[in-house]
C-alpha cells in the first residue's frame, strides 16, 4: 500500500510547480517595476535555498559555503559587465584600478573582454572549485558538523581574499558596472519584465532540473547516503563520487544565482561572501522545509519578503526575530512549512480507495 | 577453486592482535558458519573481507582475484554482499526504495540520473520480495518496520545486489523463535544457489543450516568440520560450548 497523501503524489507535485511558475510569470501585469525587481531578487535567493535543500536536505551535506559559488559567480558577472562598459581603445581599464595604481589591465581580467567567455568562467570556476573542494572533503570521508566547519572556513577565506585584493576586486567598495547587462542584442534593465522573466525562468529551470534529478535513481542513492553512507558503500556505490556530484550541482545552482543577482543589482562586493549571508540561506531552506524544493523556495520568498516589508520597521532587532523563527522551526517544525502542508494535505481524502474504506467502516472512523 | 580464500589473515592494533594468521576456504555453493565466543574476531574477519578494515598481514582472494586492500565499494561490486550485525537499512526510505538502491546494476552517478525505471519491474525483484515476505510492506518507510522485518529487508537488499558471496553477520540476532524459523527457511532456499558465510551464535540455527562450521577463538582458527564433529570436539567444548554453549544449546 503506497502513501495516500496527495503531497507524495508525483503528478500532483509537478502540477503544483507548473501552477506556481505560470502564476509567477504573470506578475509583471500587476505590479510596479520596483516591486518586480524585488521579486526578481527573491527568485535568485530562492535558487540559493533550493541549492541548500538539494545538498543538505537530500544529500545530508550541511554546506555553509554556498556563498562561495554565489560570490565567485557574482564577481565573474560583475567583471563581465564592467568590461562591457570599458573600451579597448579609449578606456581599457576600470577606474578603480587606476586609483589603485595599476597601469595595465591585470591578466585575471583579460578574458572578461568577451561576454561569452566571461559568463562561462563565472559558471565554470565556482563549479570546478566545488568539485575539487568536495573531492578533498568527501574522499577523506569528512561528514556532519565537520563539513559545515570546513565550508564555513573556506567561505571566510574567500571573503578575506575578495576584501584584501583591492587592485583586482575594488575591495570593500566592490564593483558597480554603470550599465545594465547587454547580451544577444538585449539590454537587461534590472527593472524590466524581461529581466524578471530571465530570473524566474532560471529559477524554474533550476527547480525542475533538481526535481527530475531527485526522482531519478541518483536521487534515491543520494538520500540513501544521507541516511547511512557506510551502508551505501557496501551496496557497491562510490559514496564520495556521489557526494562530489551533488555538492558540485548545488554549487552550479548557486553560481547561476550569483550571475543573475549581479544582473539585477549591477553591484558586487565582499558582502556576498559574508558568513551571515550563507547561514541565512540555510535558514530560508529550513524554514520553508529542506526536504522539499518547493518548500525551500517558499521559505526564501517568505523570509526575504518579510525582511523587505516588515524588517525595516524592526531594524537590527530583525536578526533576533529571524534567529527566533529558526529556533522555533527546528524545535516544532523539523520539516518546515512544507511539513505543515504535508500534514494538512494528509487530511484531504483522495481517490475512491480512501473514501471507500472510510464509508465501509464508519464505526472505526468514529473512534 | 575456492570462492573465498583467506591466507594467513592478520589484524593487529599496536600490540593487540585481533585476528592472527587466520586461513579458510569457502567453495562455491557452500553455506559456511563462522562460530566463536565474543571477541573471537568474527566480525573483524567480516570487516577485513569487505574492506571496512585494512589487513595487517596475509591476503584475501575472492573468485580468483586478490582483493586485499581494495575499497569497500570495489569489493561489493565484485560480488560480495554483506548484512550487518546491527541491521543497517535506509530508515527514511520505503522498503521498495531500499531494495531499488540495493539494485546496483550501474555504479555511475550520471547514468543513474537518467534512470527512472523501477527495479520493481524485474523478475528478480518479485522473487526477492516474495522470499523475504515483505510484499505487503513495500510502501512502508523502513524506519517503521519491526526488528525482524528490518533483518529480512537487509537480507533482501543483499540479494538485490545479486552477489556471488553473501556475508551474514548474526542474521537472527534479536529475533523471536517464530522469526528465527522463518529466517532459517529463507536460508534453506538460498543454499545451493548462493555461497554464504554466516556468523551466528544460535546453535540450533547453525545445526539447521550449516554444511561446514569454522570455529574461531582469540583470533585464531580453533576447529573446522561438519557440525556433528564440531559439537564433540573437546577443544571447542572447552572454550565455547562448555562455557557459553550450554545456555544456547538448551
Amino acid at each position: 500500500m503506497e502513501s495516500q497523501n496527495i503531497y507524495h503524489n508525483k503528478t500532483a507535485q509537478w502540477l503544483s510547480y507548473l501552477v506556481v511558475f505560470v502564476g509567477l510569470a504573470f506578475l509583471p501585469t500587476f505590479i510596479d517595476p520596483f516591486t518586480l525587481n524585488q521579486f526578481s531578487r527573491y527568485a535568485v535567493l530562492a535558487m540559493l535555498a533550493v541549492s541548500v535543500s538539494l545538498v543538505w536536505g537530500f544529500g545530508g551535506i550541511l554546506s555553509l559555503g554556498q556563498g562561495i559559488a554565489f560570490g565567485l559567480a557574482a564577481y565573474g558577472m560583475g567583471m563581465t559587465m564592467q568590461m562591457q562598459f570599458q573600451d579597448p581603445e579609449s578606456n581599457p581599464i576600470p577606474s578603480f584600478m587606476l586609483t589603485n595604481e595599476l597601469s595595465e589591465l591585470p591578466g585575471l581580467w583579460v578574458p572578461f573582454w568577451n561576454t561569452e567567455v566571461g559568463l562561462l568562467l563565472a559558471l565554470a570556476v565556482p563549479t570546478v572549485f566545488f568539485v575539487i573542494f568536495g573531492a578533498l572533503m568527501f574522499q577523506a570521508r569528512v561528514a556532519g558538523a565537520f563539513v559545515a566547519i570546513m565550508t564555513l572556513a573556506m567561505l571566510a577565506a574567500w571573503y578575506s581574499m575578495a576584501y584584501d585584493m583591492q587592485p583586482f576586486t575594488a575591495g570593500f567598495n566592490g564593483i558597480s558596472p554603470p550599465l545594465p547587462f547587454d547580451w544577444l542584442g538585449v539590454s537587461f534593465d534590472p527593472y524590466s519584465p524581461i529581466t524578471y522573466w530571465v530570473a524566474l525562468g532560471l529559477l524554474a529551470f533550476v527547480v525542475l532540473a533538481s526535481k527530475l534529478v531527485l526522482q531519478s535513481k541518483f536521487g534515491l542513492i543520494i538520500q540513501a547516503i544521507r541516511d547511512d553512507a557506510e551502508r551505501v558503500r557496501f551496496v557497491g556505490y562510490n559514496v564520495a563520487f556521489y557526494q562530489v556530484v551533488i555538492f558540485a550541482m548545488s554549487g552550479f545552482i548557486a553560481a547561476i544565482a550569483g550571475i543573475t543577482w549581479v544582473m539585477l543589482t549591477q553591484y558586487v562586493s565582499p558582502v556576498l561572501l559574508e558568513v551571515q549571508f550563507s547561514i541565512a540561506m540555510v535558514i530560508w531552506a529550513a524554514v520553508g522545509g529542506r526536504l522539499s524544493l518547493m518548500g525551500a523556495m517558499i521559505g526564501a520568498f517568505l523570509v526575504n519578503g518579510m525582511q523587505s516589508y516588515v524588517g525595516d520597521a524592526f531594524q537590527s532587532t530583525w536578526l533576533l526575530i529571524i534567529g527566533g523563527l529558526f529556533i522555533l522551526v527546528v524545535r516544532f517544525l523539523p520539516k518546515g512549512i512544507a511539513g505543515l502542508i504535508e500534514t494538512g494535505l494528509g487530511y484531504v481524502p483522495i481517490g475512491r480507495r480512501r473514501s471507500d474504506s472510510m464509508s465501509s467502516n464508519p464505526a472505526r472512523a468514529a473512534e | 577453486m575456492g570462492m573465498l580464500e583467506l591466507h594467513g589473515v592478520t589484524k593487529a592494533y599496536d600490540d593487540f592482535t585481533v585476528v592472527e594468521s587466520f586461513s579458510f576456504d569457502v567453495i562455491e555453493g557452500e553455506l559456511r558458519c563462522l562460530l566463536g565466543p565474543n571477541g573471537a574476531g568474527k566480525s573483524t574477519t567480516m570487516d577485513l573481507i569487505t574492506g571496512r578494515q585494512k589487513l595487517s598481514g596475509g591476503k584475501i582472494v575472492f573468485d580468483g582475484r586478490d582483493i586485499t586492500g581494495m575499497k569497500e565499494h570495489e569489493i561489493a561490486r565484485l560480488g560480495v554482499g554483506r548484512k550487518f550485525q546491527v541491521p543497517a537499512v535506509f530508515r527514511e526510505l520505503t522498503v521498495r526504495e531500499n531494495l531499488e538502491v540495493a539494485d546496483n546494476r550501474s555504479p555511475n552517478p550520471f547514468a543513474n540520473m537518467r534512470w527512472f525505471g523501477r527495479s520493481g519491474d524485474s523478475r528478480n525483484f518479485d522473487q526477492i520480495v516474495d522470499l523475504v515476505g515483505l510484499g505487503p510492506r513495500l510502501g512502508t518507510q523502513a524506519g517503521f518496520l519491526s526488528h525482524g522485518e528490518t533483518q529480512w529487508l537487509e537480507i533482501g537488499m543483499v540479494l538485490m545486489q545479486n552477489p556471488k558471496l553473501l556475508l551474514m553477520d548474526e542474521p537472527t540476532a534479536g529475533m523471536t523463535e517464530h522469526e528465527k524459523h522463518k529466517t532459517s527457511e529463507i536460508f534453506g532456499r538460498l543454499k545451493g544457489n548462493h555461497t554464504l558465510v554466516v556468523v551466528e551464535h544460535d546453535m540450533s540455527f547453525v545445526r539447521e543450516i550449516a554444511d561446514v562450521v569454522t570455529v574461531m577463538h582469540l583470533g585464531k582458527l580453533l576447529a573446522e568440520g561438519p557440525m556433528k564433529e564440531i559439537e564433540v570436539n573437546s577443544r571447542v567444548r572447552e572454550v565455547y560450548l562448555g562455557s557459553e554453549g550450554n545456555g544456547h544449546d538448551a
